[in-house]
């Protein structure tokens, strides 16, 4: 069982019925219990990042992910927020902690034109998992104000710090999807991107 | 940079997808969920549904359009609080389309879902914007004595929403021809469609087609 976890605002339905679009069971939960012991957990986002980890510890559920994703190796898949969260802390208003288990910032993206609220193209560079099948590049919708920033600080200060295996560029490159482990990220919507999209769903659910 | 955005749009009235002109006259055109799918099929990258009986979008038919779309949309018409917002957002709704709700009502919602799951929508682009639109995600303009007329777009509206608004812009209302869309699209991030798709035989396939030859930026 595929489990969502309910944190806050987010457009759960979604990705519910995408799954179930594809076969897969899942259910939307809050309930750490039932999140311990999912095949598989996805945090799909939507709101803010302070927003968002506050749903989270006012829940329960920061231990309950630790434990199922760090101690149990479920595989984790982060949608947009789901993915930002992942990050040391956020600057989206006054900082805020996230789940820390990138070496990361979630920072606004620079520039005009911003939310990046559209179809993209991204670039592919690891195609193992989440993008088996597909080519060099393939278009998925965004819709986000922020972005995942590798630390600048960490030991290796490259991109392969936090898992990088697929790019996209709006006012700059910035990470499209990583993959640590059992933790993968997607800034884009797969929900939303239609066949491709459907596709990176699919992937994910092969890994479990 | 993202590409520019085909978005066929529905204007809906009790449960029935309706098209008329000057958003008055309205004759039936179809059934949403059937309108959507084949919207889908034929590459739309978004849509956005127009609720036009005076309440919200139902969120049942929601629902069912939820269950196999899976594209961006986006629901407008009617949402006056967060409340109503909420129910769409859970019904699966993607982004909210506001028109008349107060600016206080704007900034909860834009503060509860981000900017991103915000849209407003002006048919006055010549009068003042409310101020607190600029937090807001995308703004789509819609020239009202034009839209469903095929008359051509109204250029020169679509330039001051330009200048008032930073952020992505949705343009709609008066698309006759696929040189039209091309205008728009040029100058714009989205182009709404509605009168084209339903009453001519274009789609989001010829449009999209049509565009990349002429060297445009889509998808």
């Amino acid at each position: 069982m595929v489990t969502i976890v309910n944190c806050g605002s987010g457009n759960l339905n979604s990705v519910k019925n995408a799954f179930e679009y594809l076969g897969v069971d899942v259910t939307i939960t809050q309930d750490p219990e039932t999140i311990a012991s999912s095949a598989g957990i996805v945090v799909p986002g939507m709101g803010s990042f302070s927003q968002c980890m506050d749903d989270l510890r006012e829940n329960d559920l920061l231990e309950a992910l630790r434990t199922a994703v760090h101690e149990q190796k479920v595989p984790y898949l982060g949608i947009c927020l789901g993915m930002q969260i992942l990050c040391y802390e956020g600057l989206e208003g006054e900082p805020a902690w996230g789940l820390g288990w990138i070496p990361a910032t979630c920072r606004k993206i620079p520039g005009v034109n911003v939310p990046h609220m559209g179809w993209n193209s991204v670039y592919i560079w690891n195609h193992n998992n989440l993008f088996k099948g597909m080519g060099e590049n393939e278009n998925f919708y965004f819709a986000h104000s922020y972005y995942v920033k590798p630390d600048p600080l960490a030991v290796n200060p490259t991109n392969t710090e936090i898992g990088l295996t697929a790019e996209v560029n709006h006012n700059l490159w910035m990470p499209a999807a990583i993959e640590r482990d059992n933790i993968f990220g997607v800034q884009f919507h797969p929900e939303k991107s239609h066949l491709m999209g459907l596709r990176v769903l699919k992937n994910w659910e092969n890994v479990l | 940079m993202s590409f520019k955005r085909i978005i066929p749009l529905l204007l809906v009235k009790n449960g029935r997808c309706v098209k008329g002109k000057q958003f008055k006259n309205h004759v039936d055109v179809g059934d949403p969920v059937s309108c959507a799918r084949v919207y889908q099929a034929q590459g739309a990258d978004e849509l956005i549904l127009l609720s036009i009986d005076g309440k919200p979008l139902d969120v049942h038919l929601m629902e069912r359009i939820s269950k196999e779309i899976f594209l961006p949309v986006a629901v407008g018409g009617g949402i006056e609080d967060t409340k109503i917002a909420r129910e769409l957002f859970h019904a699966g709704t993607d982004k909210i389309v506001v028109h008349s709700a107060t600016p206080q009502e704007i900034y909860k919602m834009v503060d509860t879902w981000g900017s991103q799951s915000i849209v407003y929508h002006t048919t006055q682009i010549w009068s003042d914007i409310p101020k607190k639109i600029e937090d807001v995600g995308e703004l789509m303009y819609t020239c009202l004595w034009k839209e469903g007329t095929r008359m051509g777009p109204a250029i020169d509206g679509i330039k001051i929403a330009k200048n008032k608004f930073s952020g992505p812009i949705i343009a709609s209302g008066g698309i006759g021809t696929l040189e039209d869309v091309k205008q728009v699209i040029e100058i714009t991030d989205a182009v709404a469609i509605g009168t084209l798709f339903h009453f001519t035989d274009q789609s989001p396939i010829k449009v999209r087609s049509f565009l990349k030859n002429e060297g445009v930026n889509v998808r």
